[in-house]
């Protein structure tokens, strides 16, 4: 039996999130709609099919919550993510923030703004928020990586402010970011070369947090020194650099007292073939120009997707994790 | 920005609709001059192939206005909104099509990744050149509506165009 229940949903779909137990969908015309997830899939459940459960989105419009909206005037999003109660979209024009939920939905016809604001006018590659949801970690590629805090209780100090609550953290090249304990951030470049920017925390007597920013360290100084600061933060990450064969991957256990010499995996391949290899706690996910890998802490493959991939998404579902991939016709949930 | 130092130059005259009436078109009348650094091997700038000649680069050229992939500006009349060539600053993306499939058109700087997109650029008013682009720079990477109108075509997957804006290829 297979470890996961596949939710399969057709539909032209650009992106996807789910955030509070609604399902984002952005259509091709850069339209978003918003959906009651659990509602979605307890119709798909009752399919007596208890592996993989199909439905189209046009028989899910009565679960939709508001009507559709061109949040950022008909452009797809590069990248979504929710901080502060706030949904970002990185659009070719900039960054925006709208509410991500209506307060007065019920009243009004829209379920999430309909007029976002535009708070940088540079085009970001990737948005990543952190753990605590209040900071967001925004990758430009060439123009390096910046961070916006909504943090009234976490000031920031150590980066150079680019404007209101944006600062620089790295000119670094990077494409995609993560975080790490105490608020550092993981990027990586487009030869998925790695870059750990360190930040201190400590706490002042009124209850603020200053988060100082010390460092940045590339993979080699990250190996000898500062690989327990990622695999602080989950039971399992792992850290991966590209060589002439491919991508070598070593596992990262918080526990564990030295970092292991040899990769646990070796992945064939080259830079233009690989598109990214990034930790989730059950293990890793690879993904190729042509399609997509779930391995598990021990590099045995869960999911194989053998077609190129739109975006992918792992993200939190109850006591449930979801792997979200759109695909050309499809959007594939893989609950696990 | 200087001019290209040209081999030769083409005239074209495309139809563009007319911002005080869009049920009008005017004529845009412009040159194109196919630029000599990006066929002599010069180490900073990408390389057509050789299979891309002049005349064939100028028609990739008018390809990418007729089809309008290309910086569009926006503008209401009547409370209807329409789009038409943005000019000056004009940019437009071209591809080699053979037999509804993409061809390679040029090696970027390095000459050792082979790209099938080009861009052409308004360098002076109305004074187009173009050359195989590079994604690495912003201002290379197609806007969404030409993406989305290739998808439509079939020449790319929602995939790669999703790759593409996420910068997570090179070259395509």
């Amino acid at each position: 039996m297979k470890p996961y229940k596949l939710y399969k949903i057709k539909g032209d779909f650009f992106d996807c999130q789910l955030y509070k137990g609604y399902l984002y969908l952005w259509d091709m015309d850069g339209v978003l709609s918003v959906y009651d997830w659990d509602a979605i899939k307890h119709t798909m459940g009752l399919v007596p099919n208890s592996t993989a459960m199909h439905g189209s989105i046009k028989a899910f419009q009565r679960f939709r919550k508001g009507l559709p909206v061109e949040v950022t005037g008909g452009m797809f999003p590069t990248d979504t993510a929710f901080v502060g109660g706030y949904l970002y979209t990185a659009v070719e024009t900039g960054l925006y923030r709208g509410s991500a939920i209506m307060d007065a939905y019920r009243q009004s016809r829209y379920f999430t703004s309909s007029r976002p604001l535009r708070v940088w006018d540079c085009p970001p590659l990737s948005l990543t928020a952190n753990y605590n949801g209040m900071q967001l970690a925004i990758s430009t590629g060439e123009d390096g990586l910046y961070e916006i805090n909504l943090s009234k209780d976490v000031q920031t100090r150590g980066l150079k402010k680019v404007k209101g609550n944006i600062y620089t953290v790295s000119t670094k090249k990077a494409i995609r970011s993560r975080y790490v304990k105490k608020g550092s951030i993981y990027s990586t470049d487009e030869n998925l070369n790695k870059h750990f920017h360190e930040f201190a925390l400590s706490r002042l007597n009124n209850g603020v947090a200053i988060r100082t920013y010390i460092r940045d360290y590339d993979f080699g100084s990250i190996m000898q020194s500062k690989w327990e600061a990622i695999a602080g933060t989950e039971s399992f990450s792992s850290i991966s650099r590209i060589t002439n064969k491919g991508v070598e991957v070593y596992p990262l256990y918080r526990s564990q007292r030295s970092i292991r010499k040899e990769p646990l995996m070796e992945f064939e391949g080259t830079k233009k073939k690989l598109i990214a290899v990034e930790p989730v706690e059950i293990g890793n996910i690879v993904e190729y120009e042509n399609g997509l890998q779930l391995l598990n802490r021990k590099g045995v493959e869960i999911i194989k997707i053998n077609t190129p991939v739109t975006r992918w998404r792992w993200l939190p579902d109850g006591d449930k994790k979801l792997l979200v991939v759109v695909l050309e016709e499809y959007l594939e949930l893989y609950e696990i | 920005m200087a001019n290209p130092v040209a081999q030769k130059q083409y005239t074209f005259n495309h139809h563009i609709i007319k911002k005080t009436d869009p049920g009008q078109s005017e004529v845009y009348d412009c040159t194109y001059s196919p630029y000599k650094k990006h066929r002599d091997g010069t180490g900073s700038k990408s390389q057509w192939k050789a299979i891309i000649t002049e005349d064939l680069e100028f028609l990739l050229f008018k390809d990418a206005l007729q089809n309008d992939w290309v910086r569009q500006e926006s503008f209401k009349y009547k409370n209807k909104k329409y789009s038409r060539l943005l000019s000056p600053n004009g940019r437009g993306w071209g591809l080699y099509v053979v037999n509804n499939s993409l061809e390679e058109l040029g090696v970027l700087e390095n000459r050792k990744i082979s790209v099938r997109i080009c861009i052409f650029e308004e360098g002076n008013a109305k004074l187009w050149h173009g050359y195989p682009a590079d994604f690495k720079k912003p201002q290379d990477k197609p806007l969404d509506h030409v993406l989305k109108k290739w998808r439509d075509a079939k020449f790319i997957t929602k995939a790669t165009m999703s790759k593409i804006k996420g910068g997570k290829i090179k070259s395509l």
